[in-house]
């Protein structure tokens, strides 16, 4: 019994000092584009500000900026994440690493959880990662990539002026992401599991009446265009993504009715709106 | 690994497994395995990943972070439908009015210039619609969801410059309309893009996911419109590369059923994304659909021999292979549980593998393995070969025998 007591204290003891030897770091990785700014112009620093709070050093995040405009596995894309949160870890001493991904930033990242034999970098990348949570993850593509890379009869000739946007987009298209999900990454339906937990946010809707203010969080313009775009998609949808691709791969899966009463718009969940900088803030 | 921790492992597994005895493990034919049949040398051309550093990884499967919890399968092929069609139309023909079909209510229709000059777009609120009543409307009598190029490119959609939309009035219904640019059309020529997401008509398209390269493959949809005969009327198809390049596909049709003959052509870079195939079709009635898939190409550049030797949970995997490349072979293991096989860990190990045999190592956590709580008989599954200098899923073998 008195040895039984001591293996519990020495337990409790144990934990302790395992959460507190912890170094908690976040990484926010934005989504399709190439950002040289991404804390100003993709996330924004009220709601980076907001969901650092989280962390017991606040000092330990940092914000990607890669190019994102190319294929996921390229170096300019996985490569240069790669190399960010590498340095991040290092520098910081990071063991306990919470990534926040946007839209096709969840892409890229799935591709270094998904192969981790691609680069010597990505064993040490995976085995620091807590837990990825993927906000509006373009997990199974989505038909506004097709819309937009016509592939017609037009864009061989016009590509530059007609939808060729770049190859970040390409890879979005459904198709393109079926077999990319089949054959070279994990976590979606009947595939293997990613290492790490895929924790997914869905944003639901899109709200762009005027004489609503909450269309206004992210921009009013934004909304209403993102009205348009969702004719392309489901009625579950966040403008830019169905919700089945948002949840489309993962361990799990939030929708923003459980956290807010109102819907994230695709160009919301990226941005300090509806309490989701709260919701990231309490994962950390 | 310290003799604590090997006198625990051999507690709980009898020391059965986590002995270091020697013995093969077959790979058994699977109903839907990826088999590479004769290797080929692949041409020379840029590849995705040079990487000389032999990496492995292995992690324990958390069975709570399978998506939806489902078992390992093979997904069913991705098959491409539309409800959609683009066509070029001129600046006269805009001016004189363009012919719109639609099966649904609320079609959604948008205009983008063929051209870069500046001002070459077009505003919502200079088109109209006629019924096939020929009543004419404008603005919201007609349409809504008007946006002009300012609110599509705030969305950072990549739509093409200058576009603009707007969705027919869902009370028109469907059918026939006319869409005309009542002030002059601004380009030579624009490229009209109707979405009818509500419509009865939609064109399916499957083809093969994978396809050899210099080979032929088939490829085929339907055309359906709510149970309604289809006779369709003409079908063209086209592979486009990764680069951009088109190529001609044959097609034939019976009925509203169409059938493609395409080539995977010669790669020129690996360090690309996949070939589509597009096809569009014109029923009998004037409908158009447009539908497109992709599907990757891949040299059959090195296979598994076959030859699989264990030591424990460290297995010693054999390929052959025709062309010099980074290769990884990865493997889930499963084992025993009173719930039946469960996933336990997972395993893959990259490297450079030249021209001829060789052998790739994987190895799962002896920890690993003991914390799943499973027990022998043990497998391996969804072992699967790939050339990451390629971007290439050689070969994917559903299950080895039981140790």
């Amino acid at each position: 019994m008195r040895r039984l007591s001591f293996s519990a204290l020495l337990c409790a003891l144990l934990f302790v000092c395992g959460n507190a030897s912890a170094n908690t770091g976040v990484a926010f990785v934005h989504g399709t584009g190439d950002a040289t700014n991404a804390a100003a112009d993709y996330w924004q620093w009220n709601n980076i500000n907001s969901v650092r709070q989280g962390l017991p050093n606040q000092n330990n995040y940092t914000v990607i900026n890669c190019q994102f405009t190319q294929y996921m596995w390229r170096s300019g894309a996985a490569g240069c994440l790669a190399d960010q949160l590498t340095t991040f870890i290092n520098s910081k001493n990071i063991t306990d690493l919470v990534v926040i991904t946007h839209s096709n930033g969840g892409n890229v990242m799935r591709w270094i959880l998904s192969n981790p034999t691609w680069d010597s970098r990505y064993p040490n990348i995976i085995s620091k990662t807590r837990e990825v949570y993927a906000v509006a993850a373009s997990s199974l593509g989505t038909p506004l990539a097709d819309a937009v890379t016509n592939g017609n009869v037009f864009e061989i000739s016009l590509g530059w002026l007609l939808g060729y946007a770049n190859d970040a987009v390409r890879m979005q298209q459904v198709s393109w992401m079926a077999y990319y999900n089949a054959y070279w990454l994990s976590g979606t339906s009947g595939r293997p599991a990613l290492p790490k937990p895929f924790k997914n946010i869905v944003g639901t809707d899109v709200e762009s009446a005027f004489w609503d203010s909450d269309s206004y969080c992210g921009g009013y313009s934004l909304n209403v265009g993102l009205e348009f775009t969702q004719n392309w998609l489901n009625s579950c949808s966040d403008g830019f993504l169905n919700c089945s691709s948002q949840a489309g791969a993962g361990s799990s899966t939030t929708y923003d009715w459980s956290f807010t009463n109102e819907p994230l718009s695709h160009n919301q969940s990226r941005r300090k709106c509806f309490g989701i900088d709260v919701l990231l803030r309490n994962a950390l | 690994m310290k003799p604590i921790k090997s006198l625990l492992l051999c507690a709980m597994f009898g020391c059965v497994s986590g002995t270091a005895v020697a013995d093969s493990v077959t790979l058994q034919a699977g109903e839907h395995d990826l088999r590479a049949a004769n290797l080929v040398a692949a041409p020379t051309g840029p590849l995705a990943n040079t990487s000389r550093d032999t990496v492995s990884f292995d992690m324990p499967v958390q069975r709570n972070h399978i998506h939806h919890n489902r078992q390992l399968s093979v997904n069913e092929p991705f098959v491409a439908v539309s409800r959609e069609y683009r066509t070029a139309v001129s600046a006269r023909e805009l001016n004189e009015g363009v012919t719109i079909r639609t099966t649904g209510a609320g079609a959604v229709v948008a205009l983008s210039p063929l051209s870069q000059a500046k001002g070459a777009g077009l505003s919502p609120l200079d088109l109209s619609i006629a019924t096939s009543e020929g009543t004419v409307l404008r603005g919201a009598d007609g349409m809504d969801q008007l946006v002009d190029q300012a609110a599509i490119q705030a969305t950072g959609v990549p739509f093409s410059n200058g576009m603009v939309g707007f969705r027919l009035n869902r009370a028109l219904g469907s059918g026939t309309f006319v869409l005309r640019a009542d002030k002059g059309a601004l380009a030579p020529s624009y490229q009209l893009h109707v979405l009818d997401a509500k419509g009865s008509a939609e064109l399916s398209l499957r083809a093969p996911e994978q396809a050899l390269a210099g080979q032929t493959f088939e490829a085929g949809g339907q055309f359906v419109n709510s149970g309604a005969d289809v006779e369709l009327k003409s079908v063209s198809a086209f592979v486009l590369s990764p680069e951009g390049e088109r190529f001609k596909a044959e097609v034939s049709t019976r009925g509203d059923a169409y059938s493609v003959l395409a080539r995977a052509m010669d790669a020129t870079s690996y360090d690309s994304g996949l070939w589509e195939l597009h096809v569009s079709a014109l029923d009998a009635t004037g409908l158009q659909r447009d539908v497109k898939t992709a599907f990757a190409t891949a040299y059959p550049t090195a296979r598994l021999d076959g030859t699989v030797e264990r030591e424990g949970f460290r297995f010693d995997v054999g390929v052959q292979v025709a062309s010099a490349g980074r290769y990884e072979v990865s493997a889930v293991l499963y084992g025993t549980t009173e719930s039946g096989s469960v996933p336990v860990a997972t395993s893959a190990t990259a490297q450079w593998v030249s021209r001829g045999a060789g052998v790739i190592r994987l190895t799962f956590n002896d920890e690993h393995v003991a914390g799943s709580g499973a027990s022998a008989p043990f497998s391996l599954r969804f072992i699967t070969l790939k050339d990451q200098s390629r971007l290439s899923v050689l070969e994917r073998i559903a299950i080895s025998s039981d140790f």
